[in-house]
């Protein structure tokens, strides 16, 4: 009787684990500003979500054949994930002039919105890259991506 | 009676109802996504909630059987990614190709590469 309501409550906090990473990755999603930075916000929901989802019917269910295969699908996805990340990332960056132009339209708004000084575009870098303001000239932004 | 009979499918219940709002919000983030790349994220993310969803049903339902069509579903939602993202790369490849011998077919033909990629464009601003 104990142990079962023991194993009801330790199923229940894993799926609720899980549910809680799944909820705040589609917040991020919603968030964030750039592809690659919705990636980052949708690998947590692919690991830890799945994980807790995983682990918490895996717990509810029994050891069994069949949450063997349960973590089975936990191993899949985790091999799965960062390849289709890191493609995603590849297909994102292929375009490389156009990813550039985009980044610095966006950054030019963010920075005007927050009030910072318009007349140097330096300044701007090295507040939202931490770079140094002489590091490199501003407007010849990378040409090529990596993908040539 | 075992309260514990009816809290197990109650539990899973409200986990699936959380699980398929946030399916259909991340639906509509990938409908407004601005590029290609924002919407094969969400569509990524939606392929993980469904093996959720999936893996919830075998408790819920009491079916076994359901394990392996989630096992299924991660193997496709991989393969869709990868065929997507592929094919997007291999168009720009193509693309940047024409461009690099599109002197000499402008000159012999006498038009432009065919396919292109959709670039953004740039938007000048009033300083």
């Amino acid at each position: 009787m104990i142990l079962n309501w023991i194993r009801f409550l330790l199923g229940t906090f894993c799926l609720a684990f899980g549910v809680f990473f799944i909820v705040s990755s589609v917040v991020g999603n919603f968030k964030f500003h750039f592809a690659l930075n919705r990636m980052h916000a949708a690998a947590l929901g692919d690991t830890l979500g799945l994980l807790g989802v995983v682990l918490g019917i895996t717990i509810f269910h029994g050891l069994d054949a069949t949450s063997l295969k349960l973590l089975l699908i936990v191993a899949l996805v985790w091999i799965t994930s960062p390849v289709s990340s890191h493609l995603i990332m590849l297909m994102e960056l292929s375009n490389g002039t156009a990813a550039a132009e985009v980044e610095e339209e966006r950054y030019e708004e963010a920075t005007d919105e927050q009030g910072l000084e318009r007349s140097s575009v330096a300044a701007r870098r090295h507040a939202l890259h931490g770079e140094h303001p002489g590091a490199f000239k501003s407007g010849n932004p990378p040409k090529e991506g990596p993908i040539s | 009676m075992d309260p514990l009979k009816e809290l197990t499918p109650m539990v899973v219940t409200v986990a699936m109802d959380i699980l398929a709002i946030t399916a259909l919000i991340t639906l509509v983030r990938t409908f407004i996504g601005p590029r290609k790349s924002d919407r094969i994220v969400g569509v990524n993310m939606i392929g993980t909630q469904a093996i959720c969803l999936i893996v919830c049903l075998v408790v819920r339902l009491r079916e076994n059987w359901l394990v392996d069509i989630a096992i299924i579903y991660a193997m496709f939602s991989f393969l869709a990614v990868t065929v997507l993202t592929k094919m997007d790369i291999g168009v720009y490849q193509q693309w940047r190709a024409d461009q690099k011998k599109g002197r000499e077919r402008e000159v012999s033909t006498g038009r432009k590469p065919i396919v292109e990629p959709d670039l953004p464009k740039r938007r000048k601003k009033a300083k």
